[in-house]
């Protein structure tokens, strides 16, 4: 499985990279900001997209737009990261088709087996 | 006297004002009542005719009994000053016998101080002079034959008859009127003082000036008793310009408890001297001497049963104590008393009219009264200040103006709306700015009845700076709990992958370090979660999703949830099965639940047993966790339940609770529309309960009313 991170935090696409590469055996691409994150998805063709929802820049939806917007990527299947709570933003985050949504901060030794869940429900 | 000497008579007569009403009423009768007075004697009857004379005396009686009966005196005078006749009511008003009179000099009725010395004066007195006229209505002191002295009003008509000239007077006794008229001058006073607001202190002078000159005083003062010390205090002083300012400094400084006004003051009844020199003080005597006081009325004035003043009137004049005088000076004292007291409740009236206004005025508050038909009364300068008005620009205006646009047309029913909802409670609403701004305000409103009628008094609370530091601070909560979260997601999977291994074994001391930090951020993380989510709960941005649950399934998922930990502290748990359901937010309910437990577990001794009970309560569901720890104490019982209250300060270090627990399960729970609380006994263990709606009572349920708490056990399900 090919996981592209995309996070305004070098620290938590490190984490991400550590959990999911060590633990989870996955490979592991990074884009530090959104429109990073859509070049990476077009140039990469990843299994699948973690997506922080608050960054600089392009937030998570538009970044999501943008994926959604090209032929090549909009097929990918995106799992939002929230740092806001839950019960807050997940109904809102799931009307928008993505194959799920995980807060912050998540546990590093769940996190590969949660997003290959996600990934295997869709 | 010829019929033509009796018109003229007449003719004189009805020229003077006073007897024309006379006449009108007497008719002919009284001419000839006048033809009877002037021709009593055998010697004046000569040269009428023998018709007239006839005439004259077939209606003596009945003209007779007439004029006896008239109110007015009158009284006939010759030339030189001798008294020809005098009619019943004359003789009354001076205290005589008419026969006692008729012969006498007319100087018998005149005080000593106006009788002229000697004939010639008398004649002078009559005759002032070519071209001035007698006929004249005037008031003159008269002298009664017990010497006292009075006011009468008098109208003097000249008469001739033939070469002979006499003058009748008609006589008015006015001294009823004058101390009736003295005491509508006090009266008026005092309403003038009372009406013109302000210190009745201030206003004592202008007062006893009115009194003292109505009384024909020269000098006057009033004490009033002290109400502290009960001792006596010169108020007021009056005098008339004749009187010289020695009495008046005499008086100010007389001592209180020796002077005349004490002695009234101590026996309660008034003093009436005509010997004022010999009754004074020694200090004023000689004063009084020198300005030729003679008589002197001291008298208590009465308020209330009590005496609250005492006013003294001294005068040159001689005056009798005679019981009419005296019951006036007692009418116009107990009047000054009414003026007093009435002045004293005014004064109080104001002061707590004023305080009261003070405080309104000030108050942060703003403070709006409306009549029924919504038109507005009063208003203080906060409420005015919230709607961006003057006060004077709201007094007389509809409420309308303070209402949205969208309530504008109908403020009735925005009244009656107001009235339904904020009557006795705190309520929200919009309100309208005078530059159109639309901003939230709180309302509560009273209700007073009023002479007037029904009034709602309402108390205005701008809301627009709260909601503004409200939104302020929940943008900082969600933001700081956000921004948390993010370097906390860092070292909790940095210390996660690490103590998992799966970064490589690590060495045992490492691994322990590596074990406490973890368990701090996954704390911290619990704490960030805390605070937002009561934030958010006390603010209403959480709603809570509800539904018809069953408790079995909430009582199971939250089960699951401490399982782990119970068996970490090695505490069984034990629960009931039941069926059932309840009206509630089910994850919020599981919330709730899970923080009741999960304390128990923490603080129950190793090897004992967490029990769960329910039970039901009308239409509630009760559940209580009970624990074997070491109990909470009747004083924290309720404080437990606010944010970081612990019964022990170091419970959250030692227990690794947030302090906030408790708080978010009293929220949850009161959402629902329910109830929490804790049973305990230190030492004994507690049982935390809380209780929330039913959704239908299940009828495998038998109730038996509310259970309470303690006494659960034996009631519960399953």
């Amino acid at each position: 499985l090919k996981i592209l991170i995309v996070d305004d935090e070098d620290d938590i696409r490190r984490i991400g990279r550590l959990s999911l590469a060590h633990l989870g055996g996955m490979e592991v691409v990074e884009a530090a900001s959104g429109s990073e994150g859509i070049e990476r998805a077009a140039a990469e063709k990843p299994d699948g997209i973690l997506l922080d929802l608050m960054m600089p820049g392009l937030d998570g939806r538009e970044t999501l737009a943008g994926l959604r917007a090209h032929a090549s990527t909009s097929d990918i299947p995106v799992i939002f990261l929230t740092a806001k709570p839950l019960d807050q933003e997940g109904p809102k985050l799931r009307e928008l088709s993505v194959a799920g949504v995980l807060a912050k901060p998540f546990d590093p030794i769940q996190l590969p087996r949660e997003v290959q869940a996600l990934l295997e429900k869709r | 006297m010829s019929f033509s000497e009796l018109k003229a008579v007449a003719a004189a007569l009805e020229s003077s004002p006073v007897v024309i009403g006379l006449l009108g009423v007497l008719a002919s009768g009284l001419l000839g009542a006048l033809v009877w007075s002037l021709s009593s004697t055998e010697a004046r009857a000569r040269g009428l005719a023998a018709r007239m004379a006839a005439a004259a005396r077939d209606s003596e009686a009945r003209v007779r009994a007439v004029v006896d009966n008239v109110v007015d005196g009158i009284v006939t005078i010759d030339e030189g000053g001798a008294i020809e006749s005098v009619n019943a009511p004359a003789g009354r008003i001076f205290g005589y016998a008419p026969e006692e009179l008729v012969g006498q000099s007319m100087a018998v009725l005149m005080p000593p101080a106006h009788r002229p010395s000697d004939e010639t004066g008398l004649r002078r007195l009559l005759d002032p002079g070519a071209g001035r006229s007698l006929r004249r209505t005037c008031e003159v002191e008269g002298l009664r034959k017990d010497g006292s002295v009075f006011p009468l009003e008098i109208a003097v008509s000249e008469m001739h008859l033939g070469v002979r000239r006499f003058f009748t007077g008609v006589l008015h006794d006015i001294s009823e009127r004058s101390h009736e008229e003295w005491r509508r001058t006090v009266l008026h006073a005092a309403m003038e003082t009372l009406t013109a607001g302000g210190d009745v202190e201030q206003a004592l002078p202008d007062l006893l000036e009115a009194v003292a000159e109505g009384a024909a005083s020269d000098f006057a003062s009033l004490w009033m008793v002290q109400r502290e010390s009960g001792r006596l205090r010169c108020a007021a002083i009056w005098s008339s310009p004749a009187i010289a300012g020695r009495l008046r400094e005499a008086t100010r400084g007389l001592r209180a408890g020796t002077c005349l006004p004490g002695r009234v003051l101590t026996q309660g009844t008034g003093v009436w001297t005509s010997a004022l020199a010999q009754d004074l003080e020694p200090a004023r005597a000689a004063a009084a001497t020198v300005d030729g006081l003679r008589t002197g009325a001291v008298l208590p004035v009465p308020v209330g049963g009590q005496v609250a003043a005492v006013i003294e009137f001294f005068t040159r004049r001689p005056r009798a104590s005679e019981d009419d005088v005296v019951r006036t000076f007692s009418a116009v004292a107990s009047q000054i008393g009414h003026f007093l007291e009435r002045a004293r409740g005014l004064d109080a009236l104001r002061a707590s009219e004023t305080r009261l206004r003070s405080v309104v005025d000030h108050m942060l508050e703003g403070l709006l009264v409306v009549n029924g038909r919504c038109i507005i009364e009063t208003v203080n300068p906060a409420a005015a200040r919230i709607f961006g008005y003057g006060t004077d620009e709201l007094v007389g205006q509809h409420l309308r103006i303070l209402v949205p646009p969208d309530h504008r047309e109908d403020a009735e029913a925005f009244l009656t709306e107001a009235c339904s909802k904020a009557l006795g409670r705190v309520t929200e609403w919009k309100g309208r700015r005078k530059n159109g701004e639309v901003f939230p305000f709180e309302l509560s409103l009273s209700e007073f009845d009023t002479k007037e009628g029904r009034r709602l008094a309402g108390h205005v609370r701008d809301l627009s700076e709260r909601h503004a530091v409200d939104r302020m601070k929940n943008e900082f909560v969600a933001t700081v709990s956000h921004e948390l979260r993010t370097p906390l997601t860092s070292l909790r999977g940095s210390l996660g992958l690490l103590s998992a291994g799966a970064l490589g074994p690590l060495p045992e001391l490492a691994k322990e370090a590596v074990a406490i930090a973890e368990r701090n951020a996954l704390r911290l993380i619990t704490l960030t979660n805390d605070i937002l989510d009561l934030e958010r709960l006390q603010t209403g941005a959480l709603k809570l999703n509800l539904s018809i649950s069953a408790l079995d399934e909430v009582l199971e998922r939250a089960f699951e949830v401490v399982r782990g930990m119970a068996e970490h502290h090695g505490v069984t748990l034990t629960g009931p099965a039941t069926e059932a359901r309840v009206l509630a937010d089910r994850d919020r309910l599981v919330q709730v639940l899970v923080n009741l437990l999960s304390n128990a577990v923490k603080f129950s001794p190793r090897g004992s047993t967490v029990d769960v009970k329910v039970g039901r309560a009308a239409d509630m569901v009760e559940v209580a966790v009970r624990d074997n720890g070491r109990g909470v104490p009747p004083s924290h019982q309720r404080a437990i339940f606010e944010r970081f209250q612990q019964v022990e300060a170091s419970d959250a270090r030692q227990k690794g609770g947030t302090g906030l627990g408790l708080a978010i399960c009293k929220t949850i729970v009161e959402q629902h529309g329910g109830d929490i609380g804790v049973a305990s006994e230190p030492g004994r263990g507690s049982t935390f309960w809380f209780r929330v709606p039913l959704a239908t009572p299940p009828d495998a349920i038998r109730s038996e009313g509310f259970a309470p708490t303690g006494a659960l056990e034996q009631r519960s399900w399953s």
